[in-house]
């Protein structure tokens, strides 16, 4: 992992980006994670982790269509680096590794 | 759809210009959404929701680009020059630094103490509902306080008006001793119902449970945590098994620690006992009751008023309450209950000092201030031609004090915490005190005398004329009057105080010099026997006292020895005595009691007739020896034919022979005059002893007196005081009062000399042209001298013509409540106005040389 800083938070964002593909801006970010989180979250904390991991690389964007329901603003859809794609993987792996490692026991009962 | 036009300029306001046209859209997708789904209000409720949610770092704008424009930018640009001032300024700046900083440490010490004084009590929360019960016996005789419950048998509880009460017995420190592990302590205990701590705060540190009383068990102890401290050192005294011993004996087990004692309470105590473990605690029991809240005291006191006066032995008495919390100011009696009393007037007395103190360092401050903005003003004027308006200038000069006042508040609260610890040497006593609480006061007083110098200098900039020429002549002139106000206004200040502090520091060394018409040297008090009930061997205390006079009298460094009560204020009882068959009523007067040997150990003198005498007179007998005061009291011409009768000796029917008159002596604080007084010869056996030792071998001697202490009462310790510690602590108040004003005179001082040095320096820069012109047409240095020093010295003149009669005026209203007070000498008032005079010298003298032998043709050319 080195020095990717991922926060959770923007994991998740992430991880929606990429299965949004070409549908990925602000508002249906946010849809997507409210459904799946069962919680809702406000625009400002969806922007600033898009925000940042843009800063960091993780992620790139252009300005896509204009809608009337946007009042004729573009959205901007946003697109996972390569980068990103390897930083997701190597993160699974070593939860998946770490899963391995706790006993069968202990995980039976968590998961229950 | 579209989202409300105060949104979009707020986003258009804050947010970063590259994010603003796809969060806009964003929100207006959301705020869509919410539509559908909720009522228009929640809709909207929600949307300012998002919006706040987007004021976050990574989403607003960068403070770049051109924020020299913005307002933020106008701010910064003020810190910055105002920043530039301080440190070109730098003598200036410091100086007024360090004068604000040495004003508000002084008035900040003064502050706390006067908060404490104020507070005091006042932490109980049902303080206003709590009321001591008091009796008068008689017509004559002064309402005392006594327990109506255990004395009368009179129960609060049929009284709608009293919802609870608390009887309490205190045993003082030289009265009880608490014995842990083999060891044994004194400390003063209150022995009470478990009430007590219902209606008193006393907070608990360790023990308490919700809804328990812990005074409930006869078995629980409590104690304050500096006395668990004392007694089991750093472990947990919780559980511990303790044995008390004074009239009554028994084992407790400590069942809470409470907080110490706060220093804003006048009740004080280490330990608690519960009043029902044991049936017969001999100490006087007194009450305290707790009001209902619509309790009507006046109206009360006359329901109970006449309570015991069916019974005909309690005929005269008369029952009455009195706030608690009106005791520690007026002492309308002095109890061990409270460990300490209040004194109204010292109190008024600080605040006036720590009120002159604020102003002077408030004045000198603004003084100094002004005079800084002065150098400046060819500066201010030149930024008022080039378009600064007057709001620009009060801005720039606000933001300048805003660096005084942070950076003043800062290191006056470092200053406060770091002199913490020598507060007690100052005041006299240790006092509560958190740093919030300092830093909070802090910063509001530096607030406070920094809001002042604003106001004066805004009014200056109000003054300041937009046209360089016109400002630098006539401002400069205006200036100096504004500074020379200010010096005089802070001399007679300063002055005032000296004269207060040198007239108390006069009052307190005549007290203590003052012939008290005793010889208290080398007196010392020892009480052997104490604990009667801890003697060993079953011998009498008769038995015990002829050992002890035995043996002291077969030491040489022992000059005399006697039973008898200390001269100091608060022995004396009072008791009710008339002339013997005459028309007088009884009255109230001092009595004290005293075996023969009493009169040789103190040195007294008889006026007439003759002390007692161990071989003609019998203790407990009816004769008496009065003061001159009481032979003036009655009038009475003829000791000899006068008999005296005493309410509660006998009366009438045994009236006591006067045998002699003493020659008045003190025997109380001198505020007070000397009171008529009757000495009896009735000590008890187990009364202290007045030892009085040769000065020369004092510790041997204490030590001789420590090994038959440790004789007669093993299990005890030895305990002993010296008459003239006991006197000179009468007038530790006097004496703390003297050492703050000294203190506050010294700050005073060094307050009012920066301020002359400011003045003198500017003057001096001022007058330099004109100096030079005196000199080229003949002046010389030393005439220029004199007309600099004069120029000073009216202000300090003046300003001692309007002090003189502030500090006359003050100083007597002091005095007046010493029955013994000095007579104020004209010299006090030369010394004050002399000091000011000297300060100036010293601090103008720099200036007046410098200027006055400046070469002419370099004056001249000054620019």
């Amino acid at each position: 992992m080195k020095k990717t800083k991922l926060g959770e938070f923007e994991e998740l964002v992430l991880l929606t980006v990429v299965v949004l593909k070409e549908e990925a801006y602000g508002v249906e970010i946010k849809k997507e994670l409210e459904d799946r989180l069962k919680e809702s979250l406000s625009v400002g904390s969806i922007q600033s982790a898009l925000k940042r991991m843009e800063e960091k690389g993780f992620l790139t964007s252009e300005f896509g269509e204009a809608t009337q329901k946007r009042g004729g603003k573009r959205k901007r859809i946003y697109n996972a680096t390569p980068y990103a794609h390897r930083i997701l993987g190597e993160m699974k792996d070593i939860r998946a590794q770490l899963w391995e490692a706790i006993p069968q026991s202990v995980t039976t009962f968590t998961q229950a | 759809m579209r989202i409300p036009n105060s949104s979009k300029r707020l986003l258009k306001a804050v947010l970063n210009g590259v994010y603003l046209e796809e969060i806009e859209g964003d929100l207006e997708e959301t705020l869509a959404d919410y539509r559908e789904k909720h009522s228009s209000w929640k809709a909207s409720l929600k949307h300012w929701k998002d919006i706040i949610s987007i004021l976050r770092p990574t989403l607003i704008k960068k403070f770049t680009g051109s924020h020299q424009l913005n307002f933020f930018g106008m701010f910064q640009y003020f810190i910055k020059i105002s920043g530039r001032g301080l440190a070109k300024n730098r003598l200036f700046s410091s100086v007024s630094l360090a004068s604000l900083v040495i004003g508000l440490v002084a008035f900040h010490f003064a502050f706390l103490w006067v908060h404490n004084e104020q507070t005091v009590d006042k932490f109980h929360q049902k303080i206003q509902r709590l009321h001591f019960t008091t009796v008068q016996f008689n017509p004559n005789a002064e309402f005392n306080p006594l327990s109506h419950n255990s004395f009368f048998n009179i129960d609060y509880a049929d009284f709608p008006e009293i919802e609870t009460g608390a009887t309490l017995h205190v045993y003082d420190r030289d009265q009880i001793k608490l014995i842990a592990e083999n060891k044994e302590h004194s400390g003063k205990a209150i022995v009470t119902d478990s009430s007590f701590l219902d209606i008193l705060d006393f907070k608990f540190q360790q023990g308490f449970s919700e809804g328990e009383n812990l005074l409930n068990d006869p078995g629980n102890l409590l104690v304050t945590s500096a006395f668990a401290k004392r007694v089991f050192g750093e472990e947990n005294p919780i559980g511990e098994l303790v044995t008390i011993k004074c009239d009554q004996e028994g084992t407790y087990k400590i069942a809470g620690v409470l907080e110490d004692i706060p220093s804003n309470s006048s009740i004080d105590f280490d330990f608690l006992i519960p009043r029902h473990s044991q049936n017969r605690w001999r100490k006087i029991p007194w009450d305290i009751l707790l009001g209902s809240p619509t309790l009507d005291v006046n109206k009360f006191n006359q329901k109970i008023a006449d309570l015991t006066q069916e019974n005909p032995r309690f005929s005269k008495v008369v029952l009455a309450t009195l706030p608690l919390q009106s005791i520690y100011f007026e002492r309308p009696f002095e109890i061990s209950l409270f460990g300490k009393y209040g004194d109204l007037e010292n109190v008024r007395f600080m605040i006036i000092s720590a009120f002159i103190i604020f102003l002077l360092t408030a004045f000198s401050f603004a003084n100094l201030q002004t005079s800084i903005q002065l150098a400046n003003s060819k500066r201010l004027g030149i930024r008022k031609v080039i378009g600064a308006s007057k709001s620009h200038l009060t801005l720039e000069m606000i933001s300048t004090r805003v660096y005084y006042w942070i950076l003043s508040s800062v290191l006056t609260f470092v200053l406060v915490e770091s002199l913490f610890p020598s507060y007690p040497q100052l005041f006299g006593e240790e006092i509560n005190h958190s740093w919030v609480f300092n830093l909070l006061i802090i910063f509001t007083t530096s607030g406070i005398a920094v809001a002042l110098s604003v106001l004066l200098s805004w009014i200056q900039i109000l003054r300041i004329k937009s046209k360089i020429s016109e400002e630098s002549s006539a401002g400069s002139r205006k200036a100096s009057v504004v500074q020379r106000r200010f010096v005089v206004l802070q001399n007679s200040l300063t002055i005032v105080m000296t004269i207060c502090a040198l007239v108390v520091y006069q009052q307190y060394n005549f007290m203590m010099n003052k012939d008290l018409g005793i010889d208290a040297q080398g007196v010392v008090q020892v009480d052997f026997l104490e604990m009667t009930s801890a003697t060993p061997e079953g011998l009498s205390v008769a038995d015990h006292r002829k050992v002890i006079l035995d043996r002291l009298s077969q030491n040489p460094q022992i000059l005399s020895v006697s039973q008898g009560n200390l001269p100091i204020s608060g022995v004396a009882n009072t008791s009710n005595w008339k002339v013997s068959a005459s028309d007088y009523d009884y009255e109230s007067v001092n009595k004290m009691t005293v075996d023969p040997g009493y009169m040789d150990l103190l040195g007294l003198e008889m006026v007439e007739g003759r002390f007692f005498d161990a071989q003609l007179d019998e203790r407990r007998g009816t004769k008496v020896v009065i003061n001159e005061a009481a032979r003036a009291y009655w009038g009475i011409k003829e000791i000899s034919n006068t008999r005296l009768a005493g309410s509660s000796n006998g009366g009438e029917e045994t009236p006591h022979e006067i045998i002699g008159v003493v020659k008045d002596y003190h025997y109380e604080h001198l505020s007070l005059k000397i009171e008529p007084m009757i000495l009896l010869f009735e000590p008890y056996a187990d009364e202290s002893f007045l030892i009085k030792v040769e000065k020369t071998s004092e510790n041997e001697t204490i030590g001789f007196l420590e090994d038959l202490h440790a004789e007669i009462n093993p299990m005890s310790f030895f305990d002993y005081r010296w008459l003239e510690g006991d006197i000179s602590t009468q007038y530790a108040e006097e004496k703390q009062i003297a050492k703050v004003l000294f203190t506050f005179v010294l700050v005073a001082l060094v307050l009012s000399a920066i301020s002359m040095f400011t003045f003198a320096f500017h003057e001096a820069r001022r007058r330099t042209k004109e100096i030079g012109i005196r000199k080229v047409n003949g002046a010389s240095s030393a005439n220029i001298i004199r007309l600099l020093t004069g120029s000073f010295m009216k202000s300090v003149l003046i300003a001692a013509l309007v002090s003189v009669p502030i500090g006359w005026y003050l100083i007597a209203d002091w005095l007046d409540q010493f029955a013994n007070r000095l007579s104020i000498s004209p010299l006090v008032f030369v010394i004050a106005v002399t000091l000011a005079i000297g300060v100036t010298a010293v601090a103008t003298w720099t200036q007046i040389w410098r200027i006055s032998n400046q070469n002419a043709v370099d004056s001249l050319r000054y620019e």
